[in-house]
Parts: structure tokens; sequence; C-alpha cells
């Protein structure tokens, strides 16, 4: 099923998801019977409707929900069981999609905060941080909550960065955004992969998301539809059709 | 004047600690503890039974009716009260929390709390009155006409001294600066690596030790009762909506504002209705100010 991993991707698993259920509540899995591969390396996002799963599946993996059965692998580690502070410490990442800073906080404490769990080379990583994201450094001062939509996305993307992750998950990092600020969004994903993190994002921008990346999963209704190249899916008709919406322009739902 | 400004200083101290933990709990556990005023009871019980044990009395330092002895049980009520509280939140609020229960709920649960507790009190304790020492305040004079007492002026020192360690604990630890953050974003902390277990431990411990030592000041500036705590928690919920909700500091305000105002209401001849001048000024900032004098308007993005 698993489609040849892109040339970037160096083609070793760094995590691996076997027959994955999880939800908020017992009665009610959100993730059906999901198993998938991530290689080191690759930018992998997770495609779907309204409901189908993708956020409840990164939120799986670093222990945000419940998982019923199955196992997530992590570096040839088990991590399902763990809590989220502990699998945050095998430097996994995430960035939830709203309420991803803390906004009373400056921008300088938010970094600070990331680092918390992992303060090695801190000063270095920091460096870097102001590096990919120059407005950080122009705002470290003021508090998150003033920050434009995009300079916020930036900042918990600085801040994931921080604690200087392997494996970093995103939540839907063009919501709310204009299409420049997208398309500047994910090439600042494109440079933290070309930096040697793997990502895993969510996306509704699905033509967007996937220009920017090596392979693409598509969820319904909890289960695992498709995983294949970028490419491939961004020239098949069928996905073309639900997804891109009509035109070469046009956007998705 | 002056003394019943100093007696409102006095009082406030008490609402104002006991209120800052009822401000780490409404911010990092996201629930009113009702049960709030019964842990300054168990600090002040601990305490007095210390003080029964080492058989010593309070002891007294130069003019200050308390020494040493008042100090140790302080420090040993400290470590009790905060076993108990840590002991109380395994078997009830941690379930309720695995369980995802409602705010509500814990409300309701803290509320039953606060009468086990009571009347736990009260059985092994009795119901009566009891007193640390026979202590009778006695102003003396420091200059001219202006006179304090003594004991009241080290309330103050050691209440000053527990804001400013406060102070320091939450934003020179990272413990202090986790639990921050737990209370801004508990699903963002996590996601920082913060184990959030260990910060409401955290929070419990702070809370049971600021309720330690009020609950027993409040015991040597008057008395021991079960009934205490049920006192107590009306002027420390004024304190907290009146400073505002999100700020700690603002339950230390608060706390004091109550407190003078009480006094205030003492000087007048009106100390029946001090509770009613008290909740009066929290309907006040309730109209001008919703979010308190120094909360913050509750965001949602």
């Amino acid at each position: 099923m698993v489609v040849p991993y892109s040339d970037i991707s160096s083609g070793r698993e760094l995590l691996k998801v076997s027959n994955l259920v999880a939800g908020y509540r017992r009665d009610l899995p959100i993730v059906i019977d999901v198993s998938m591969e991530v290689y080191e390396g690759e930018i992998l996002t997770l495609l779907g409707p309204n409901g189908a799963g993708k956020s409840t599946l990164i939120k799986g993996i670093c222990g945000l929900v419940e998982v019923m059965s199955g196992t997530v692998v992590f570096r040839g580690v088990d991590i399902s069981d763990l809590e989220t502070h502990q699998i945050i410490e095998r430097r996994v990442a995430y960035v939830p999609q709203t309420q991803n800073v803390f906004a009373k906080l400056s921008v300088s404490h938010n970094l600070d905060l990331g680092a918390i769990s992992n303060l090695e080379a801190y000063e270095e990583r920091l460096e870097n941080v102001y590096i990919l994201f120059p407005d950080l450094w122009k705002f470290k001062d003021i508090s998150a909550g003033k920050l434009s939509g995009g300079q916020r996305q930036m900042l918990a993307l600085g801040r994931a960065l921080m604690a200087d992750p392997i494996l970093l998950l995103i939540d839907e990092p063009s919501a709310g955004l204009s299409p420049k600020l997208r398309d500047q969004v994910f090439q600042q994903v494109v440079q933290i992969r070309d930096s040697g993190v793997t990502v895993i994002m969510v996306e509704q921008n699905a033509r967007a998301a996937l220009s920017v990346s090596d392979r693409g999963i598509i969820l319904a209704n909890g289960r695992l539809r498709r995983v294949q190249n970028a490419k491939e899916l961004l020239e098949d008709p069928e996905i073309a059709e639900i997804y891109f919406g009509p035109g070469p322009t046009g956007r998705v739902s | 004047m002056i003394q019943y400004v100093v007696d409102g200083l006095v009082n406030g101290s008490i609402i104002a600690l006991g209120a800052v933990g009822l401000s780490i709990t409404y911010n990092v556990l996201r629930f009113a503890n009702f049960a709030q005023g019964e842990i300054l009871a168990i600090g002040a019980y601990m305490s007095m039974a210390l003080i029964v044990l080492m058989g010593v009395g309070i002891g007294s330092i130069g003019p200050v009716s308390f020494g040493w002895p008042l100090l140790v049980s302080i420090a040993f009520s400290i470590v009790l009260t905060s076993v108990t509280v840590l002991a109380v939140d395994w078997m009830l609020f941690r379930v309720l929390r695995r369980r995802s229960a409602s705010r509500i709920t814990f409300i309701i649960a803290a509320f039953g709390l606060s009468l086990i507790i009571r009347n736990v009190i009260t059985l092994v304790a009795g119901g009566d009155q009891m007193f640390l020492s026979f202590y009778i305040p006695k102003a003396i004079p420091v200059f001219g006409d202006f006179k304090v007492v003594p004991d009241d002026v080290v309330v103050l020192i050691i209440t000053a001294i527990c804001v400013v360690a406060l102070h320091s604990f939450l934003t020179s630890t990272t413990v202090g600066k986790k639990m921050r953050a737990v209370a801004e974003n508990p699903v963002l902390a996590m996601v920082n690596g913060i184990n959030v277990k260990s910060v409401i431990r955290w929070s419990w411990v702070i809370g049971a030790s600021l309720s330690a030592i009020a609950g027993t000041l409040h015991a040597h500036v008057t008395q021991l009762d079960p009934e205490m705590g049920f006192e107590l928690i009306l002027p420390m919920f004024a304190a907290l909506i009146v400073g505002g909700v999100t700020n700690v500091y603002g339950a230390v305000l608060g706390g004091f504002l109550i407190g003078l105002t009480e006094a205030f209401a003492v000087s007048m001849d009106l100390s029946a209705y001090r509770g009613a001048i008290a909740f009066s000024i929290m309907i006040v900032v309730l109209i001008l100010r919703p979010q308190g004098i120094m909360g913050e308007k509750e965001r949602d993005d």
C-alpha cells in the first residue's frame, strides 16, 4: 500500500502507527484502525474532510487523546501508553491549531517555555528560531496576544522548535491565514524539514499543502483511505475533484 | 481609628493568604474550592495539636506574645496540612479529573468535602472554642500617641514575607513558571513538556502552606472553632472577586480591601453588618469592573 517515499526523505522509518484506535471517549472512537509509517526527513500531510479524524490522529501520537488500542512506535519505542510530557521529552513537538501561544506572556517568554523541558543548547536554538522567524525577534518583548494571525502561527512553530524536536506535528498551520501568509508558513515548514526535522501536518488547503509535501495521507470517517506520493495525489483527477474544487486555483472546503 | 486600620490589615492578611489558595486552585485546577476555608481550619487545628503536644505554650519574643514554639508548630502544620490536602486530592479530585467531571461536579464535591472536614474536626477536637494561648492584645506606644499591638505587626510582617516568597516562587522558579503556563493554557503547557500532574500537586502544596500560616495566625489573634472555615470562606471569595480571579496578586489586594472594609464597618458600630458591607463592595466592583480590580478579561481566541 505504501508508495515509495520521495527523493528527499531518507527512507528510514521514524514513526510507525499500527492499528490505532483513538478518541476522546471510549465509546466513541474517532480514529479507527489506522496504520501508517513516517520516514525521516519527510513532510507528510494528512488530508480529509472535516471530522475525518486528522487532528485526532496527531493528538493520539502525542498522547493528547486516549489511545484505545494499537501502537505508536517512535524510534523503536512504543509511546502509546506514555503521558504527553513524556512523549515531548522524547523530542516530539506538537503545534495546536488554536490557542497555540500563551497570549498573556511575551514572545520571548513563550519561546523560553518551549525549551523548559530541554535546556541544552538553548542559546543556539533561540538564535536559529529568530533567524527563521525574524518577525519574532522584532516583537520579542510584546505579549503574544497582540500578534497578528500570521505572526502568532510563527511563534507557535518557533515555540515548538525550541524543544529541538525530531518529529514535529502541526495542526492546520494555514487556518485563518491569507493565501500569501499561508504560502509563507508552508515555506517555513519546508525550511524546518530541510533543517532535519520530520513533519506531519494536518491541512485543509489540500493543493497548497501537497505542493510542499513529500507524501499525503487521506482519511475519511476515521479510516485511512490513501497513502501516496504528494505529486501523484496532486495529479489524481479523483482527488482533484473531491479536495481541490473546480479550476486550477480552486480552494478546498 | 488607627487601631481599626491595623485590625483591618491583620484580618485582611488572613483573608488575603487564604484567597491566594483559592486563586491558585481556581486558575490551575479550574474550580471554585468551597473547601478552602476548611483547609485554613485544618492548618489551625494542626498547629493547635502540636502546641498541645509540645506542652510549652506558644513562647514569647520581647513584646510579642508568641515565640519559637508557635513558629515551629506553623512549620509542622504546613507539612501536615499539605500532606492532608494531597491525600484529599488523590482520593477525591484526582478521581473527578480522570473522569473529566464538569466544573459544577468539582464545586459540589468541594462543598461536600467542606462539610466532612468540619465534622471530622468536631469529632476529633470537639465543638467548643479553643485557644492557642491566653493572649490578651496589649497596645504599646511606638511614638507619641501612636500605639500598636506588637503581635499585629508580626502578623503583617509574616504576610509580607509570604507574598514576597510567593512572587519570587511564581516568577523565578521553574515550577512557578510551569504553574503559570498551566494556569493560562493546560493543553499548551502539556505540549511544552510540562508534567501537569506534578504542577497540580505543587499548587495544592503552595495553597495549603499559605492556608496553614493564615489559619494559625487567625487562630492566634482570635480562636479556633470548627466553624472557622465556614466563616472565612465568604470573605475569601469576596476578596478573590474584588481583586480579580485571574490574578493571584489581585487576591492579596482584595483580601486587604475586604479586611479594611469589615474593620471600617466595626468602627461605625455596624459590626453585625460587616459581612453585608464587604459584599456590597463586591457588588460595586462587579458592576464597575466585572473582571475585578487586577483581573484580565477572559479572552476567547
